[in-house]
């Protein structure tokens, strides 16, 4: 056996650092495992009307078995959808040059038996029979005005870039706590990124 | 250093205090720092990973002191683990008993029945709202059979004038797609409820009127009815209508909905609650432990300090460091031991001080007590208690021919068996009383007498049975004096006695052979000339006798002047050169002292000698063979001249040696023994000393020893090592 001469000390201490390693690449490594994309953005597109851009976006989301039972619970959810106007940038990272921020909280109401839906930025809201449709009603995104392109450099190109996820801040207090720790609530989709159409 | 880091362990504890109570109050169920949870929960952790860090270091550096034997390391380990001990068990009850309590607390909200009443009162509420709202559906359903034959122009009118009689707060009517087709609205501000999806109407063609409540935003509640249309054109549509619920009804069952929602919520948030609860315990328990624990390092350290402090400078003082002093900082019982350390090491200082002036004041008079007995003419030997000689004095050594050093630490006893000839003197039966005593013993300078004197030293507290101190004199030259006295008177008053009949004889003698000589022939006058000639003769032999005694007796006064007793020598042996049969060889020294001698007597001293000499080796003057040394060199013992005069006779008798200096011993066929004697008083008279001697080549040697003339002073004061 090939070794390299090691003081005794140093010897004792390798199997222990492999371990921690070992520990904490299998615990990074199972993070990602533990929870599929339960969120997924389908569908993303822009169009530009009358001097302002629109967004328009379909958004897959399933909810498994724990936040399911937090929302019948009681426990109301809130939906982050996150917009970012992207100016890409060459050797460094893209500057942001817009940030939109939709909140939707879904709950169930127990007297009516269905699903409430409200919009946090504008109070709107709206009932549904099912969490089927109040589901389908967050996911589906249209005409989301985005920005004004008179605030847009004329030969730039910029990008969108869309994520929605489900926000555990938002949760109860020890929920919150749970949801930090535990693996299973972290519900997002990923970033995807369009072209804005000119 | 201390004083930074115990401010750094007060504000980590008072950060870690604060983080804490936070944390216990947003785990509770309210909203208020909610939204800073996680961020306590981090920064407690982080906290906890400092501490963890801190402790770890000094951990290892115990560890490192342990190894390494360092003064303190084991009672600061000893410390820790009390304090830590001390800790960890009020610690760990507490929080065992308080997850207990919280858990059993938490348990004890949910109650079974309850949880059954809230769902039986919502259902109730739901009944209720259902039979008042009953009526709805059939009047709707009715409603839409009477616009089923409508055609799209007569549509809103007639849904105009239907709502109205239904006493709904909105009618629209749908396509199958969920579009809205005609649509009428009383003055009330109604939220509209969203389209009805396809799947929705499809279903209401199967089952029928469809009626759910439906509350927008947190007003009152709504009965919306949906209700198939059957187009005239085959298609299905739908009329939706929405009423207001009575308004009691409605809050009443709002506020049961309230209630099991929140019942629900709770026995949801049961087990994350708990969970955050003992997560929050656990991270206090964690914090408090280590808090602990780094607390007891640092108590210890503090605790340990000054005891460390305190056995360094033990160790110090145990290494002859009086001056080591420790601080005196605390006012309790360890500063109280400081300042006493102190002032022990002060005394210590103080005290060895005055005990190296005693050793050298000791030694001063010890140097004195030296000085003196050296420079004391008399002998003194001291014993101690155990019969070891203690002391010999220069003069003792000097008088008894014997080393000091040699004797010093022996015992008397075994001494004695080797100079058996001191044994008169070191008599052990001799009471030490202190009276003198006179003892004859021959040394090797002679036989001596010495007056001597015993006497019992003074003993010490307690000591054991003193020693004994001998004191003496060497005599021998008083006794001599006194003999030299009385042979001098008597040598006197024979030759007065003898030398006044002498004459007369002579001149009877004279006479008779005068006279009668001539008278007498033959045979009588060869008689008579025999006898008067013998007579005569014999005459004339006493009164060279009777001169040489009145030289005995003869004493002019001293007259002591420097002398050189070299040229004294030149001058006295050139008299002798050119003798028949003699060969006298003189050798003097070139570096001599100068001697205080009386010249004239130095002068007759060495002609006595010389004349010994030769009257020693009288038959070899005829074979020419008669030989005399003759030295003067410088001498040690006193310090001075040594003059030597030896010949090549037979030498001394052994049995004549002793007393060869008494008058009338002599060897010689002729001679009246006086010489020597002679010698001997007149060198002693200026203060020389003679001793006899044969030589290693066979005859006799004298040797004349005379001190310089200004010997060096002696220090006789203490305090001169």
């Amino acid at each position: 056996m090939n070794e390299a001469p090691a003081s005794p000390g140093g010897r004792r201490r390798r199997p222990l650092c492999a371990a921690v390693l070992l520990a904490v690449a299998a615990l990074a490594s199972a993070a990602p495992a533990a929870a599929p994309p339960a969120f997924r953005v389908e569908h993303l597109s822009t169009h530009r009307r009358q001097g302002v851009y629109y967004l328009n976006a379909d958004f897959s989301l399933k909810l498994n078995g724990r936040a399911h039972e937090a929302l019948s619970n009681g426990v109301a959810l809130t939906f982050v959808l996150d917009v970012h106007i992207v100016r890409r940038r060459r050797l460094i990272w893209n500057a942001v040059v817009a940030r939109l921020r939709e909140r939707y909280r879904l709950s169930y109401r127990p007297l009516t038996e269905d699903y409430r839906v409200r919009n946090l930025n504008s109070g709107a809201q709206d009932s549904y029979d099912s969490l089927t449709a109040a589901l389908a009603a967050v996911s589906r995104v249209r005409d989301l005005p985005l920005v004004d392109t008179s605030l847009l450099a004329a030969q730039t190109r910029y990008f969108v870039a869309v994520r929605i996820v489900l926000d555990t801040k938002d949760l109860p207090g020890p929920l919150k706590l749970i949801a930090a720790v535990v693996p299973g609530w972290q519900l997002a989709s990923g970033w995807r990124q369009e072209a804005l159409a000119r | 250093m201390k004083r930074i880091s115990a401010v750094v362990l007060v504000a980590a504890l008072v950060v870690v205090g604060g983080a804490l109570y936070l944390l216990s109050l947003s785990t509770g169920h309210s909203a208020a720092f909610g939204q800073w949870h996680l961020w306590l929960i981090v920064a407690n952790v982080v906290v906890g990973l400092f501490l963890l860090a801190v402790i770890a270091l000094n951990l290892w550096r115990l560890g490192r002191s342990l190894r390494r034997s360092r003064t303190g390391a084991r009672l600061t380990r000893r410390l820790v683990v009390l304090f830590t001990a001390l800790s960890v068990l009020p610690v760990g009850a507490v929080f065992y008993f308080s997850v207990q309590f919280i858990n059993r607390s938490i348990d004890s909200w949910f109650d079974v029945n309850v949880a059954h009443a809230l769902q039986d009162s919502l259902t109730l509420s739901r009944k209720a709202l259902a039979s008042e709202t009953g009526p709805y559906a059939g009047a709707t359903a009715q409603a839409a059979r009477m616009l089923s034959d409508r055609g799209p122009e007569a549509l809103g009118p007639a849904l105009d004038r239907l709502r109205g009689e239904l006493g709904a707060d909105s009618a629209i009517v749908f396509d199958n797609r969920g579009e809205p087709r005609a649509r009428s609205l009383s003055g009330n501000k109604v939220p509209a409820p969203p389209p009805p999806t396809s799947a929705v109407i499809a279903g209401l063609a199967a089952k029928g009127p469809k009626v759910t409540l439906f509350a927008p935003g947190s007003g009152g509640l709504y009965v919306k009815v949906l209700a198939p249309l059957p187009a005239h054109d085959g298609t299905y549509q739908v009329l939706q209508t929405v009423y207001p619920v009575n308004g009691q009804a409605s809050g009443l069952a709002r506020r049961v909905e309230a209630a099991y929602s929140k019942y629900r919520e709770l026995n949801y948030m049961r087990q994350p609650l708990k969970l955050s609860f003992t997560l929050t315990l656990s991270l206090v328990l964690l914090l408090s432990l280590l808090a602990a624990v780094w607390a007891a390092f640092f108590a210890a350290d503090r605790v340990a300090a000054p005891v460390r402090e305190l056995v360094r400078a033990t160790r110090a003082v145990a290494r002859g460091d009086f001056d080591v002093r420790v601080a005196e900082k605390s006012r309790d019982e360890i500063g109280f031991l400081a300042r006493s350390f102190n002032d022990m090491t002060r005394r210590l200082a103080a005290a060895r001080i005055q005990t190296r002036r005693g050793q050298a004041a000791l030694e001063r008079e010890r140097t004195w007590l030296a000085t003196v007995l050296g420079a004391l003419s008399a002998g003194v030997v001291t014993l101690d208690a155990g019969g070891h000689v203690r002391s010999v004095n220069a003069a003792a050594a000097s008088m008894l021919g014997i080393d000091a050093a040699q004797w010093v630490g022996r015992p008397m006893e075994g001494l004695l068996i080797e100079y058996d000839n001191l044994r008169p003197l070191f008599d052990s039966a001799r009471p030490p009383d202190g009276s003198a005593y006179d003892v004859d013993i021959r040394l090797p300078a002679g036989e001596r007498t010495l007056r001597a004197a015993l006497t019992r030293l003074p003993g010490g507290d307690g000591a054991p049975p003193p020693g004994r101190v001998w004191v003496f004199e060497d005599v021998s030259r008083f006794i001599q004096a006194q003999r030299q006295a009385a042979w001098g008177e008597v040598a006197r008053r024979l030759a007065h006695e003898i030398k006044n009949p002498l004459t007369p004889i002579q001149l009877a003698a004279e006479r008779l052979r005068m006279k009668c000589l001539p008278a007498l022939a033959g045979r009588e006058a060869e008689v008579l000339d025999r006898a008067t000639s013998t007579v005569i003769a014999q005459v004339h032999a006493m009164q060279g006798m009777v001169d040489a005694f009145s030289e005995y007796a003869k004493n002019p006064p001293l007259r002591l002047a420097a002398v050189d007793v070299g040229a004294l020598a030149r001058e006295v042996v050139e008299l002798y050169r050119g003798r028949h049969g003699l060969a006298i060889e003189l050798d003097v020294s070139a570096d001599l002292p100068e001697v205080t001698a009386d010249a004239a007597r130095l002068r007759q001293v060495l002609h006595n000698l010389i004349k010994n000499a030769i009257e020693a080796q009288e038959t070899r003057l005829q074979d020419s063979s008669a030989r005399v040394w003759v030295s003067v060199a410088p001498s040690t013992r006193p310090e001075g001249v040594a003059l030597t005069v030896r010949d090549a006779g037979a030498g001394f008798d052994e049995s004549l040696l002793a007393n060869a200096f008494e008058p009338y011993v002599t060897t010689k066929h002729k001679g009246t023994g006086l010489g020597l004697s002679l010698v001997r008083k007149l060198a002693e008279e200026q203060g020389g000393r003679v001793t006899l001697g044969n030589a290693e080549g066979g005859g006799a040697e004298v040797v004349v020893l005379l001190a310089r003339r200004h010997p060096a002073p002696r220090a006789l004061e203490g305090g001169v090592s």
